[in-house]
């Protein structure tokens, strides 16, 4: 299993307010697998993403990645450990905005355990289209090419996994499903999985398997929006 | 190497504030290099002047008015001295050799110094150093043998474009005055010193006493009883280990309780004449260090700013996988990289300053300064900018090592 969770609770305090934002009892994500989840903004989606990605510890339970406990690491192993095992795909790309398209690519392997390779960069590139506009920065790129050039540079460090966080948020319908299929593509040739996190239905129609969030989460309530929490 | 292409990338981002706070730096530095330098060389410079001279007997006044007329060419003496007086205090056993003068003449704004050949052969600039002639130090001609001859110092020569053969008529007194009638022939002029020696021009002794309008005077030329001078370099004999003879203190004192002359010791009276400046290099000094500060300031505020704007990108560069020492070690190594490049350009526009100012004291003094020498400050620089660029770097750095990524990479919408 990619991922395996078991008894997590995320439990949040807003002002003198304790209240639960994520509670799951056990969910899993084979090797390879392609999967969206979905639910309305709020419901601790991206929370969920970022307990993958280790950057937030949950107040219970164990989060096991790629095979890894990630409550036992510290927290430099947990930044080696995203270097070398995770990408992450924004809503908002967050480019690098003094770095050219390809420099955005390079970086994604600049804290792994890979060698900067100009060469495997340029291909991943040229994969999602934008061979013409490596000099480029990211904003003399059109919105759809930013969120390319994001897709490549999470690929570039050969990750386990892919999370996407609303990856289509900030494009147009059409080049919303272009974005998704390309990344469903890669994910399958790089033999990958991803997960996906999204209020758009029709991205959630365009994977084969799509998990209701509030059916995975069993804190029911709506909390108030809180920071980074989509 | 993957860190420094990131530095490298930052540094290009925001080059117009990293551009000012290098130049600000460098400001700095080269204030201090310059200040310090010239400050050393000065010292050196001064100390190598009385090296040459061990003594010199003058008239009674100030001492640092004969140090400065004897040694600098500035000034007036503020008398004569008797020629027998002078010759009884060099048949004193710890006097090795004395080189007697007369001051008061000028020509184009360069002193005119009567002097004996022997002072022109024997009298040491330097230890071991007497003046040359050879062309190939720098002089050409010869001494001279006649009343109306004379021997040009380095400097002047080139000042003036004189050469032998060339003649002038002297004034007399320092600045301006009657001009002789007396025509004088250069007959050779003297290889660079690096002293103020090489800013006088040297007549024979007895020429000054035969000057056209010293007929008071002239007989002095012939009789030493009613000889005067303004005054003699002594040469002291040196005790074991190369010290000068302890009795110099008895002999001085001897001299200075007389009504005839008094003894000044250079080496005593250039602290004091150090003392009266150095409060101007002080001052300079203190403004050097206010222009690195604010240099300094410059690099905070730069760093400060800079990481404002970044912290979107450090968030992201944390995100994908650089840990917090990293991002700590990235501020902290700009920070370092600015200060080092503002200490580079601030050494070579200090070293500038410092040719500079050599080719103006060069024009007022003589003294030889070099743009290439290695001051404290040149010494201290590299551990100096590590210092500044840590100080300054630390509080930024320390603000990204706390940077939340989660938060900073909230969407803007």
């Amino acid at each position: 299993m990619v991922v395996d969770l078991k008894g997590l609770v995320v439990d949040y305090t807003l002002g003198r307010h304790p209240f639960t934002v994520l509670d799951i009892p056990a969910w899993t994500l084979p090797q390879g697998a392609q999967v969206a989840i979905f639910g309305p903004s709020g419901c601790g989606k991206s929370t969920l993403l970022h307990i993958i990605a280790g950057l937030m510890a949950p107040t219970r339970g164990t989060v096991v990645i790629c095979g890894e406990d990630l409550g036992r690491l510290s927290e430099p192993e947990l930044d080696r450990f995203r270097a070398n095992h995770i990408g992450y795909i924004f809503q908002e790309f967050n480019l690098l905005q003094g770095y050219s398209a390809l420099e955005n690519v390079l970086l994604g392997l600049t804290f792994s355990t890979l060698k900067p390779d100009r060469l495997l960069a340029r291909e991943l590139l040229a994969r999602v289209g934008l061979s013409q506009r490596e000099r480029h920065l990211p904003s003399e790129l059109s919105v759809g090419e930013r969120q390319r050039v994001a897709i490549a540079r999470a690929l570039a460090h050969k990750p386990t996994l892919i999370l996407a966080d609303e990856p289509t948020g900030s494009l147009d319908p059409h080049h919303a499903r272009d974005v998704v299929l390309l990344l469903q593509e890669i994910c399958r040739e790089h033999d990958c999985s991803l997960l996906t996190v999204s209020h758009d239905a029709e991205v959630v129609r365009s994977f084969a398997t799509s998990l209701p969030f509030l059916e995975l989460n069993r804190a029911f309530h709506t909390p108030p929006t809180v920071g980074g929490d989509g | 190497m993957k860190l420094g292409w990131i530095i490298g990338k930052s540094l290009r981002q925001h080059s117009l504030s990293t551009g000012f706070a290098v130049v600000s730096i460098a400001l700095g530095v080269a204030l201090i290099i310059a200040v310090v330098s010239l400050r050393e060389q000065t010292h050196r410079n001064l100390n190598e002047a009385g090296m040459g001279v061990d003594a010199i007997l003058g008239p009674k006044g100030s001492p640092l008015q004969i140090v400065l007329n004897g040694l600098y060419h500035m000034e007036e003496m503020p008398g004569k001295i008797k020629w027998t007086y002078y010759r009884k205090v060099l048949s004193n056993p710890i006097v090795e050799a004395g080189f007697p003068f007369c001051t008061g003449h000028s020509y184009a704004g360069f002193r005119v110094n009567a002097v004996d050949q022997h002072f022109l052969t024997n009298f040491e600039y330097q230890p071991g150093k007497t003046f040359s002639l050879s062309t190939a130090e720098g002089g050409e001609g010869r001494l001279f043998r006649a009343l109306d001859e004379a021997v040009a110092g380095w400097a002047v020569a080139r000042e003036l474009g004189i050469s032998p053969g060339m003649t002038f008529n002297p004034v007399c007194g320092v600045a301006s005055g009657p001009v002789h009638k007396n025509s004088i022939t250069f007959v050779g002029v003297l290889a660079p010193t690096g002293t103020p020696h090489d800013r006088a021009i040297y007549i024979p002794l007895e020429r000054f006493y035969t000057l056209e309008g010293h007929e008071n005077v002239a007989s002095m030329a012939t009789d030493e009883q009613y000889r005067e001078i303004s005054g003699a370099y002594l040469k002291i004999k040196r005790v074991r280990g190369g010290a000068l003879n302890l009795n110099l203190q008895g002999l001085k004192y001897d001299i200075n309780q007389s009504t005839a002359a008094q003894l000044v010791i250079p080496n005593e009276v250039l602290p004091k004449l150090m003392a009266i400046i150095g409060w101007v290099d002080g001052a300079l000094f203190a403004v050097a260090l206010l222009v690195t500060g604010l240099g300094t300031m410059c690099l905070l505020v730069s760093l400060v700013s800079a990481l404002r704007e970044r912290r979107r990108d450090i968030a992201m560069l944390r995100f994908i996988g650089a840990t917090r020492r990293t991002i700590l070690g990235l501020v902290l190594t700009e920070s370092l990289v600015i200060a080092l490049l503002g200490g580079l350009l601030g050494l070579l526009l200090g070293h500038g300053l410092v040719w500079i100012g050599s080719l103006y004291i060069k024009a007022e003094t003589g003294l030889l300064f070099s743009w290439l020498y290695l001051s404290t400050a040149d010494i201290w620089l590299l551990p100096g900018l590590i210092l500044l660029g840590l100080c300054a770097g630390l509080f930024p750095a320390m603000q990204a090592y706390r940077l939340g990524v989660l938060r900073n990479l909230r969407p803007l919408s």
